[in-house]
């Protein structure tokens, strides 16, 4: 499945289309033990999953399989719990390194101009609403401009910049 | 008996019979095994996954509600495996409970808590989520706070079982949520107010209004005791808190208690009771004492009786009341003042015809809810069952849930008849010739018991008056057609277990021995017709002999001999006794002392301005009752009467089973037999009881207990079919009946003091008509209408009630002024009024109340 994309945010979108469309809400542990896992698994994307929330996903899938009162409830619960010890990397580089290297997770993106490629133009920065891009832009013969760069606590991940650099300086990674 | 199986539950070998579930198994073993969803008395669903158990040899774990036990089952309730589960399901569970235990009634009491406490889970690892729904305190019963529901299912599941069916999961997912048609609040829902959710509910979701924050669980005092409204005489356990009642709720948690039974014993704290004994003086009532009301009663009608005779006074009582004062009543009247003029209630509700159904028909007219559950084919006549008699309308629910099969005789639609398979709608006051009908069809598809008619003596006359009647008169006179009569009796005659209920009030004499008939014809002898009865001890009262014209034991007057004589050392008198009606017929000229006990016949009897004026004609009056009746404000002297909440002693209900009453309160008034017994003492004949229980002894030495007595021939009971109501004609073109709504209680006395009142229109004060009919008048609800008899006229305002016919209107029995339209008509050998049909007129207008 990472072959497509982020296993993190494949699971979640997977247990998202679970609840609104396969599960009953009849037995407690499936309708209520899926919701924590939604909640975890965002929480994971997001960037602000903790070291003990893979073990928590472990814990409440093997919980389902084991109390949940059809094959669909257990079904999903096997899902989860066959991605999380198929691809334990990748949910544990989004805890603890804040990335995916998938670029799935809008929400732990980071976005970086490469000061190889940057022509010093200044269209980022025009069009940056946050004020995140800071740099001047480049005047000939002077030498001590600084160079462009992306404040990521300010950067909304908006993309806007992104569409206006005409040489591909601005990488996501 | 089903097969035994061998399963060992946590190592205890038991034997229990095939098909039990484990969950039950485990209970018969003394194991109790953890559970939410499940309920004893509802079809398991297997939703809460709390009752997981491992199963030796299983895949998995297994829940317990819902896996029935093999032979050489090995079951383990209590491993670690489980106990993890458990508390992994309970921790979610909690985690989307945001109550505080600290402030919930439930506390004490609660399976959630219970159980989390069971499993040392002191707070859930999991974030708490608050649903944040908005709780529902629209109405004055049912708190719902469905923040803390768990979505056991088990209210909908009682709702559907034996409620009206009206709750249900709506939503899906983590959304769901229990909730009526378009979430509305129950009051516009249709809800009946069983209030059987609220006793299944394991959490504080739904929580009694009035208990709330008035009492912990730990500190309630539980007294049962039994019913004060119908005649289904359910048993009530009373929880109190400081002699207050906090909630009124059956013995095991599914029972069924109707909404009168668990709200409406509120009269009982009301403050319109009479607490002090009162005396007129200069036309007013003025509060007195015991003692010098009691003095006054006694020195006027030891007057009366010098002056006049004994004759001269009579007695009347209220069919509420214990069998103990029901003696008390009637030894005070016969021996102590030496009369049998005494009559009760009971005449005027089914009385003593059904003692004629009774010695026709013995074992067969005892029929238990039990029965009525397991029959296949129920025969409902004039029966309203879940307005009148409502435990044995859900019993009928049950039934109907079972797979039975349902046959309703009754001119207008009622809750059972919309479920049932076979509703026939006959012209009002034609029940006699559908039951005729039926008896004709019934012989004519040969479904009758040959092998029994044969034994029967006068079968040959009563096939003979069959023959005389003519299904074309039939026809025309029921104005339905007799392929419904043949449908009705190929249902009755190919049933197995077959039960004929009807309303004890609501037949006439006629039909009662049409309905044995049918039970005799088809030989079915064995609880077979079950008369339902509207008083709370309608039989205790007939058995303790407080009916002019039976002694205690239902036995007729003249044929007692000198067995009452022995042991109330008195010489009692020769007359048979004046009957209520005749009573009222002589009062100022030959009746001119009454005695009335928690009856009110000024406003219940029929022609009430009649009786009335008959009323005021006497001498003395005297009256013992809860609240202050139309009847007390006549009277000379009123004495406070004690209601069944606070008193001790038996009643009979109508599955013939004799219950006990027990006292939850502190009464605020004289037990009523003690101020029988003071007044009697008074009068020079002695009455030394310490307790109830004494006289519940003399009783016993009197009258034994009836036993089972087997009947070898039965007698059919030849009936000519007739109409016994008035028929509406020119003048007065509606035909009107009285009847009993779901919030109101005959007289209305006590539910008019209830908050229960507030579910009925008016208080109850209302006339139902169809919505054509109304049309035609042009009314709309809540009009004020004039509507008139023979008798005189009332005005009420106007329901809408599509359950009636057109031309038929209906009046609640709880109505003020129901008395003031009935016609007194006295059937000669019954002697009660035959007032089922009241032929009225309607007018728009009047001064509206």
């Amino acid at each position: 499945m990472s072959a497509n994309g982020c296993s993190v945010m494949i699971t979640l979108e997977f247990l998202k289309g679970f609840t609104k469309d396969k599960m009953c809400g009849k037995c407690l542990p499936c309708m209520l033990g899926t919701e924590r896992m939604v909640d975890v698994l965002e929480r994971i994307t997001k960037g602000e999953g903790e070291e003990e929330d893979v073990v928590l996903l472990e814990e409440i899938s093997s919980h389902i399989i084991d109390t949940a009162r059809c094959k669909l409830g257990k079904d999903a619960a096997v899902f989860i719990k066959d991605s999380l010890s198929s691809y334990k990397g990748e949910y544990e580089e989004h805890i603890k390194e804040k990335h995916c290297a998938q670029k799935s997770c809008e929400d732990i993106l980071n976005y970086w101009i490469n000061p190889e490629k940057c022509t010093s133009c200044g269209a980022c920065k025009v069009v940056c609403s946050e004020d995140a891009i800071v740099g001047d832009k480049m005047i000939p013969y002077l030498s001590d401009n600084k160079p462009y760069y992306i404040k990521s606590k300010k950067c909304t991940n908006c993309g806007k910049c992104l569409a206006v650099c005409e040489v591909d300086a601005i990488e996501i990674v | 008996m089903s097969d035994q199986v061998t399963v060992t539950i946590n190592g205890k070998e038991i034997k229990v019979p095939e098909g039990t579930l484990i969950i039950q198994a485990a209970k018969m073993a003394g194991i109790d095994i953890p559970h939410l969803c499940y309920c004893e008395c509802l079809p398991s669903t297997g939703s809460c996954r709390v009752c997981l158990v491992e199963v030796e040899g299983g895949k998995g774990l297994v829940a317990s509600c819902a896996q029935k036990v093999k032979n050489g089952m090995v079951v383990d309730t209590d491993t670690e495996k489980v106990r993890e589960a458990r508390r992994f399901v309970l921790e979610l569970i909690l985690s989307n409970h945001p109550g505080d235990c600290m402030s919930c009634d439930k506390n004490g009491a609660c399976d959630l808590q219970k159980y989390a406490y069971e499993l040392g889970i002191e707070k859930t690892s999991f974030s708490m989520k608050d649903p944040g729904y908005d709780v529902d305190r629209s109405n004055p019963f049912i708190e719902r706070n469905y923040n803390l529901c768990i979505l056991c299912g088990r209210c909908v599941r009682i709702c559907k079982q034996q409620g009206a069916d009206i709750i249900d999961f709506v939503k899906r997912g983590m959304v769901t949520k229990v909730a009526t048609p378009m979430d509305r609040p129950l009051q516009e829902s249709g809800c009946d107010f069983c209030g059987s959710c609220l006793a299944v509910c394991p959490v504080g979701a739904l929580v009694e209004v009035d208990r709330r924050f008035c009492g912990r669980e730990w500190e309630m005092k539980e007294t049962k005791t039994v019913c004060s409204y119908c005649g289904c005489g359910c048993e009530l356990v009373f929880s109190t808190v400081d002699g207050q009642i906090m909630r009124a709720t059956g013995e095991v948690s599914c029972d069924y208690i109707c909404s009168k039974g668990r709200f409406g014993w509120d009269f009982v704290e009301s403050s319109e009771r009479i607490t002090k004994p009162l005396i007129k003086k200069d036309g007013v009532l003025t509060e007195s004492t015991y003692e010098e009301a009691i003095k006054v009663v006694a020195e006027r009608l030891i007057d009366i009786k010098k002056k006049h005779g004994a004759n001269s006074i009579g007695g009347f009582m209220g069919a509420g009341n214990t069998n103990e004062v029901a003696y008390l009543f009637q030894k005070f009247l016969r021996a102590g003042i030496g009369t049998n003029n005494i009559d009760s209630s009971a005449r005027f509700l089914g009385f003593p015809a059904l003692i004629d159904l009774y010695e026709a028909l013995r074992d067969g007219a005892v029929v238990s809810m039990k029965d009525v559950e397991e029959a296949d084919v129920l025969l409902l006549v004039n029966a309203d069952l879940t307005a009148s008699y409502p435990r044995v309308g859900a019993s009928v629910k049950k039934a109907i849930l079972n797979g039975a099969k349902v046959v309703v005789i009754d001119s207008k639609k009622t809750e059972i008849s919309e479920l049932a398979d076979l509703h026939i709608e006959p012209q009002v006051d034609s029940e006699e010739f559908v039951l005729s009908g039926i008896l004709k069809e019934l012989l004519e598809e040969n479904l009758h018991d040959e092998k029994f008619t044969k034994k029967c003596k006068n079968f040959d006359e009563f096939k003979k008056s069959l023959d005389g009647l003519k299904v074309e008169t039939i026809e025309k006179e029921t104005k339905t057609s007799k392929d419904f009569l043949k449908e009705a009796a190929k249902l009755y005659g190919e049933g197995k277990k077959t039960i004929i209920l009807f309303g004890a009030e609501t037949v006439s004499s006629q039909s009662m021995g049409l309905i044995a008939d049918i039970a005799l014809l088809t030989g079915r002898t064995k609880a077979s017709v079950l008369p339902c009865l509207l008083s709370s001890n309608l039989r205790g009262t007939i058995y303790m002999g407080a009916l002019a014209g039976f002694y205690p034991g239902a036995r007729r007057a003249n044929e007692i001999g000198n067995d009452f004589k022995k042991i109330w050392e008195r010489d009692l008198p020769d007359e048979m006794g004046l009957s209520a009606m005749e009573m009222v017929e002589n009062m100022g000229s030959s009746v001119l002392g009454m005695y009335i006990v928690g009856a009110d016949p000024v406003a219940q009897f029929p022609n009430s301005s009649k009786v009335a004026k008959a009323f005021s004609s006497l001498d003395f009056l005297v009256v013992q009752d809860v609240f202050l009746t139309e009847t007390a404000k006549m009277a000379d002297v009123v004495l406070p009467g004690a209601t069944l909440a606070e008193s001790n002693g038996t009643v009979v209900n109508l599955e013939y089973q004799t219950k006990e009453v027990k006292a939850a309160l502190e009464p605020l008034a004289k037990p009523d037999w003690e101020t029988i017994a003071d007044l009697s003492e008074r009068m020079d004949y002695t009455m030394e009881y310490s307790s109830e229980k004494e006289i519940a002894k003399e009783i016993k030495s009197l009258v034994p207990i009836p036993k089972k007595i087997e009947k070898n021939t039965y007698d059919f009971i030849v009936v000519k079919p007739k109409k016994s109501g008035e028929e509406p004609d020119g003048k007065y073109p509606y035909a009107l009946i009285v009847g009993e709504t779901s919030f109101g209680f005959y007289d209305g006395q006590r539910t008019r003091n209830s908050k229960l009142s507030i579910l009925e229109l008016n208080k109850g004060n209302y006339a139902g008509f169809n919505p054509e009919d109304a049309e035609s008048l042009s009314l709309k609800e809540g009009d004020a209408v004039l509507i008139s008899s023979r008798r005189g006229k009332i005005t009420t305002s106007v329901k809408m009630l599509g359950s009636l016919p057109k031309g038929l209107l209906f009046m609640p029995s709880c109505h003020e002024e129901r008395g003031v339209l009935a016609s007194d008509n006295v059937d000669s050998k019954l002697k009660s009024p035959q007032h089922r049909l009241i032929a009225v007129s309607v007018s728009k207008g009047g001064a509206s109340k």
